[in-house]
């Protein structure tokens, strides 16, 4: 023992003390051979690897999708009257927005936002992810509406109006955007995204369509009756021109 | 309880017996609650008084010094790291040295914040033993060894410092045995029987499956890449127990 401490060095300082207290000291570092000793010692264990068809992201919206029926069960009275009455909005009007609160600003922003769009005609209501989910659940119509409601998040915005105007409520939206965030919306039955919308909001207006398809129409019924009434006005211009001049 | 009136007109020896005044809602006329233990439970679970300087040997007058012996502080606790009553207790994760202050310390805490008639609690640990010299301030080197100032009991990594056990859960303790844990001078950690088997699978899982076949064990007895050269002799002794013990 006593000629085994003469050859090798110094102890280490790893249990000294300091201030009265132990290892306080920082300790020195090891030799490098010896820190690459303890990475290559390290234990390595076989981590299986993932299954692609359960981590397909298709199948995880299925699975969530059926384990979100489950909360259809749970659902209270209170609930099914809040779905009936998410149905009959749906049902009446021709524009819903969905839209989530960005909770950066104080509350009494929103209020006056949600007083805003009340004042232009919107209906402002805003329904957990039961609601909706309780009223759609097994309708063929709204199937693709369902997805992006589930997976949003608690509470969303839903703005319901009976006209087919995008651009008022764009305005509104531009005005408080640091309140409401589009998400998408369902304009005549037909689903689009924050993009989506925003192209249908820069396109007139239907009648305008309508206006300049009627036009269109007319116009070649127009132009023939012009045709046939020239030849007949120019004689009686230039008789009276006659007349007048005799 | 309603009150009994006190009777004025009387004789003086039946007054107290028959028609004693009783308060409502009081706390020093009532008897004594009896004291009922779980089964099991001593009636003495109190932390004992622990004697800061120990009896000196029967053939000496006064306690001899001894060197500082530091190597009692290195490694790994393999006795004392395990709960006799499998119940709870405080664990040292690093070496130190306990002084009497710190004895004084835990026993206060833990006969005043928990609840002794409902649990017991055991000391783990030597009372202070190891004399502890100082040469004093401004000295030089030489003239003697210095005086003894105090005993200290010198504590391993994973030793066990105090049990408890009882009729209260873990999440009930953990507060308290955290707050005792924090008044050691070493890092310390309140430990359950449920967690010492967790980390034992945990461990056994890791040398079952490890695929490595390099152990640090084997590198460092096995004088691999020549490592001696830079290897201390109790990296030698306690290389069974990883390249973290020093």
């Amino acid at each position: 023992m006593h000629s085994i401490l003469r050859l090798v060095s110094r102890p280490s300082t790893k249990s000294c003390i300091r201030h009265l207290k132990m290892n306080t000291r920082i300790p020195h570092s090891r030799p490098d051979l010896v820190r690459f000793m303890e990475d290559i010692a390290l234990p390595v264990l076989e981590k299986p690897l993932p299954d692609p068809v359960e981590d397909c992201y298709r199948e995880q919206i299925k699975n969530k999708i059926l384990l979100d029926q489950e909360d259809i069960e749970l659902a209270s009275e209170y609930d099914q009257f809040r779905a009936g009455r998410f149905r009959e909005m749906l049902e009446s009007s021709r524009i819903v927005l969905l839209c989530q609160e960005v909770c950066i600003v104080p509350p009494i922003r929103y209020t006056i936002a949600k007083m805003q769009f009340m004042k232009n005609g919107f209906t402002f209501m805003k329904f957990p992810r039961i609601v909706p989910h309780l009223a759609l659940a097994n309708d063929t119509r709204y199937e693709n509406f369902l997805p992006p409601i589930l997976s949003f998040g608690f509470e969303t915005i839903y703005l319901f109006h009976k006209e087919n105007n995008l651009s008022l409520p764009f305005k509104l939206l531009k005005k408080y955007r640091n309140n409401l965030l589009l998400i998408g919306g369902l304009v005549d039955g037909r689903l689009y995204n924050r993009a989506g919308l925003e192209n249908l909001a820069q396109l007139p207006s239907i009648d305008y369509f309508q206006g300049e398809l009627v036009s269109i129409t007319q116009l070649p019924s127009s132009r023939t009756l012009s045709l046939t009434n020239h030849p007949a006005r120019l004689l009686s211009h230039y008789l009276d021109t006659y007349v007048k001049s005799q | 309880m309603a009150c009994r009136p006190f009777i004025k007109n009387g004789s003086h020896l039946l007054r107290p017996i028959l028609f004693s005044r009783t308060i409502v809602n009081g706390t020093q006329d009532k008897p004594p609650f009896p004291k009922v233990l779980p089964f099991g439970l001593p009636l003495q679970n109190e932390l004992s008084e622990v004697k800061s300087v120990p009896d000196t040997p029967p053939n000496q007058q006064a306690y001899p010094n001894m060197s500082r012996r530091l190597l009692e502080c290195r490694g790994v606790e393999i006795i004392h790291n395990k709960l006799i009553h499998k119940q709870y207790g405080i664990m040292a994760l690093a070496p130190g040295l306990m002084k009497e202050n710190h004895f004084n310390t835990i026993r206060d805490m833990t006969n005043k914040r928990i609840d002794m008639e409902r649990c017991f609690s055991i000391w783990r640990v030597d009372p202070p033993w190891h004399p502890w010299y100082f040469k004093g301030l401004n000295k030089k080197r030489g003239a003697g060894k210095g005086s003894l100032e105090y005993f200290v009991t010198p504590i391993k990594a994973n030793r066990m410092i105090i049990e408890i056990g009882g009729s209260l859960s873990f999440d009930y303790l953990y507060r308290t045995l955290l707050a005792i844990a924090e008044s050691l001078p070493f890092p310390a950690i309140p430990v359950s029987q449920e967690l010492l088997d967790k980390w034992e699978a945990e461990r056994n899982e890791i040398q079952e499956k490890n695929v490595n076949p390099l152990r640090w064990e084997y590198l460092i007895r096995n004088n691999i890449m020549n490592c001696h050269r830079y290897t201390d002799f109790y990296d030698i002794e306690f290389a069974r127990y990883g390249p973290k013990i020093r």
